[in-house]
């Protein structure tokens, strides 16, 4: 008893100096300028972006060691990013970049007087960020917004399988990329004579059994571009190859496991413009309007059409930037 | 200096989380029911709060929207366990997964910013520039001291009261509470109400001070509570105290002591993805060298 307890609290010694040690060691190099980058949480679409943004300040001469740049991570805990936000101006920052839509809520509504450049944010209007995505109202907050071009995608949809009359379509309610996608998606099929079949999801697992549904229902499945569904796409893609049924998709990385085709963000290209967007910032200037992406990029996977008993026509194939021929795993 | 921000910044969140973790402990060491609703009575005020404000309601009215309507999800996982007979955490777990689809409903949207809305807030750090000229925003915590304050003074006066202590019998159930001949189901309803009303109220001041809702800000809010809770008991000493009071004390010591370490393991992570490995860390310190017995104890092991 005695020993396990000397040893526990050996340990917590251990700890204690392992913490302040790395303390001091982010203390002791000191420059001139500080970037703070926060984001909720790690992931592929979100990390993509802070490693574009990363590479155009590095490229421009915003790297470190010239420029400290802090990384604030909520590890996916909402309520911390109000942690974060108030406890920003110790770090002394010239420059926050927010990544994901709470995290640049949070940050935005500290009124620290320091510049803020948020990334990835579906829908900045709808976050209340900015009045408006041209209007520079609010000078010293501006961003990149990664909404899915949903147009682009029906058009794409009609354009490799024209006799699709029911769409199904799979979302989380719970997150705000996908709303928009719902909004987008509600305004845009009736011009082009598609009626949407909803399928709500809660979580990545339910992708399978509500695509199960829909096939039944529908003639084509589209995946919505909230991080929900697309963790779930090989629950998606098993009903798609059992039951023949094409499946589209929001984002390139998707395609790349299987899905047949979308029109794709580029999340890195996206980070690059929001690193473009911080340097115009960290030089003066100010109300500058929102970056929306144009997304006309077509990503299609030969393989997966192949297993949903499709044929990808050739002149789609001729204006893809990039087509899968095998599924990656 | 560095470190002082933090910890302010850290004591104000923990002000703010006293309500949940108040809520948890009054429901699971008073009326012996672990509720785990309050996530969902959490959610919905926050829901409520911010819809009302989108919908132009002062803060005050939102609130007590919010508050009325967190309530009701008290009263219901009450009901669900002392009238229909289900089990007191699958009555939770119900009352939960409801206030998720409740509150998509009543918000129509996932997220609402609340970034144009003129909050107590905001009038507090304005006034604190203008007046008292601190980086540090005195002026909310002071607030916030008050009312948690004030709260916890209202609250154990109540529940310390013959009212209060007839609440908790009939809250709890069982032979004492029918040798008393107070009813259970109807007082269970009423205590539960008033621990998600608290909950509610943490999650529309949440919502306020971080200038959004989140239909997912929910999430680790039990987690968070049971562990404040857990903490807030052991350097408390709740044994040695009057039941009631203990709770109220160890809930907001609990609360503060959690929302700092959170805050400091967010200043000191060098690396994001050590900041919970860091927390974990502080909080084993906190528990070990926290209460002076025993850190004579563990001195004195060395």
């Amino acid at each position: 008893m005695n020993t396990k307890k000397r040893i526990s609290i050996a340990i917590f010694f251990v700890l204690l100096v392992l913490v302040f040690t790395a303390y001091i060691l982010k203390r002791s190099h000191k420059s001139e300028q500080t970037i703070v980058i926060a984001t909720l949480v790690s992931h592929p679409i979100l990390d993509a972006v802070q490693k574009g943004c990363l590479a155009e300040l590095r490229e421009h001469g915003f790297g470190e060691p010239e420029t400290r740049i802090v990384f604030k991570n909520a590890n996916g805990q909402i309520n911390d990013t109000a942690i974060i936000a108030n406890s920003l101006p110790s770090e002394h920052p010239s420059l926050i970049i927010a990544i994901s839509t709470p995290m640049s809520q949070a940050i935005a509504s500290a009124h620290l007087t320091v510049p803020l450049v948020f990334g990835a944010v579906t829908d900045p209007v709808g976050a209340r960020l900015v009045p408006s995505l041209g209007n520079a109202a609010t000078g010293n907050i501006t961003g990149t917004s990664d909404a899915v071009p949903y147009e682009a995608v029906l058009h794409l949809i009609k354009r490799i399988t024209p006799k699709v009359e029911r769409l199904g379509i799979i979302y989380n309610p719970g997150e705000a990329a996908a709303q928009y996608g719902i909004k987008e998606l509600k305004r845009l099929t009736p011009n082009l004579g598609i009626t949407l079949v909803e399928g709500a999801i809660s979580t990545s697992n339910d992708v399978g059994p509500v695509a199960e549904n829909l096939s039944s229902r529908c003639d084509a499945i589209l995946l919505s571009g909230d991080n929900t569904a697309v963790g779930g796409i090989n629950g998606a893609l098993k009903v798609a190859f059992d039951h023949k049924r094409p499946l589209y998709a929001p984002d390139s990385g998707t395609v790349e496991k299987g899905a047949m085709a979308a029109v794709s963000v580029d999340y890195e290209a996206l980070g690059r413009e929001t690193g473009k967007l911080a340097i115009r910032m960290l030089q003066g200037e100010r109300n500058i309007p929102v970056y929306v992406t144009s997304g006309d990029a077509i990503f299609l996977n030969s393989e997966g059409a192949a297993r949903m008993g499709c044929d990808i026509p050739a002149d789609v194939r001729k204006d893809a930037v990039k087509v899968f021929d095998h599924l990656s795993q | 200096m560095t470190w002082i921000g933090p910890i302010g910044v850290g004591v104000v969140q923990g002000l703010l989380f006293f309500w949940p973790v108040a809520a948890l402990t009054i429901a699971l060491r008073l009326f012996r029911f672990p509720d785990i609703s309050i996530e969902g009575s959490f959610l919905l005020g926050a829901c409520v709060f911010a819809t009302g404000a989108e919908h132009g309601l002062s803060p005050l009215l939102a609130i007590i929207w919010a508050v009325c309507i967190a309530a009701c999800v008290g009263a219901m996982t009450a009901t669900a366990h002392a009238a229909l007979g289900i089990n007191k955490f699958l009555a939770g777990i119900l009352l939960t997964a409801a206030c998720y689809s409740l509150a998509l409903r009543i918000a129509g949207a996932s997220n609402i910013g609340l970034l144009s809305y003129v909050t107590p807030f905001d009038r507090l750090r304005d006034w604190n520039a203008s007046s008292l000229g601190t980086s540090f925003d005195f002026a909310s915590f002071g607030f916030l001291l008050l009312i948690v304050m004030s709260a916890a003074l209202v609250f154990s006066r109540i529940l310390s009261s013959r009212m209060g202590l007839r609440l908790r019998v009939g809250a709890v159930g069982g032979l004492p509470a029918v040798n008393l001949h107070v009813s259970h189901a109807p007082r269970l309803a009423v205590g539960l109400a008033g621990t998600a009303a608290l909950s509610g109220l943490g999650g529309a001041m949440i919502a306020m001070r971080q200038g959004f809702f989140d239909v997912n800000m929910h999430q680790g809010v039990l987690i968070i509570a049971l562990a404040s809770m857990a903490l807030g008991e052991h350097l408390a000493g709740t044994q040695r105290l009057p039941v009631v009071s203990g709770a109220l004390i160890s809930a907001a010591l609990g609360s503060i002591v959690y929302q700092v370490i959170v805050a400091l393991a967010i200043r000191i992570g060098a690396d994001p993805v050590d900041i919970k490995l860091i927390t974990t860390a502080l909080v084993l310190v906190t528990l070990v060298f926290g209460r002076r017995a025993s850190f004579r104890h563990a001195v004195k092991e060395l």
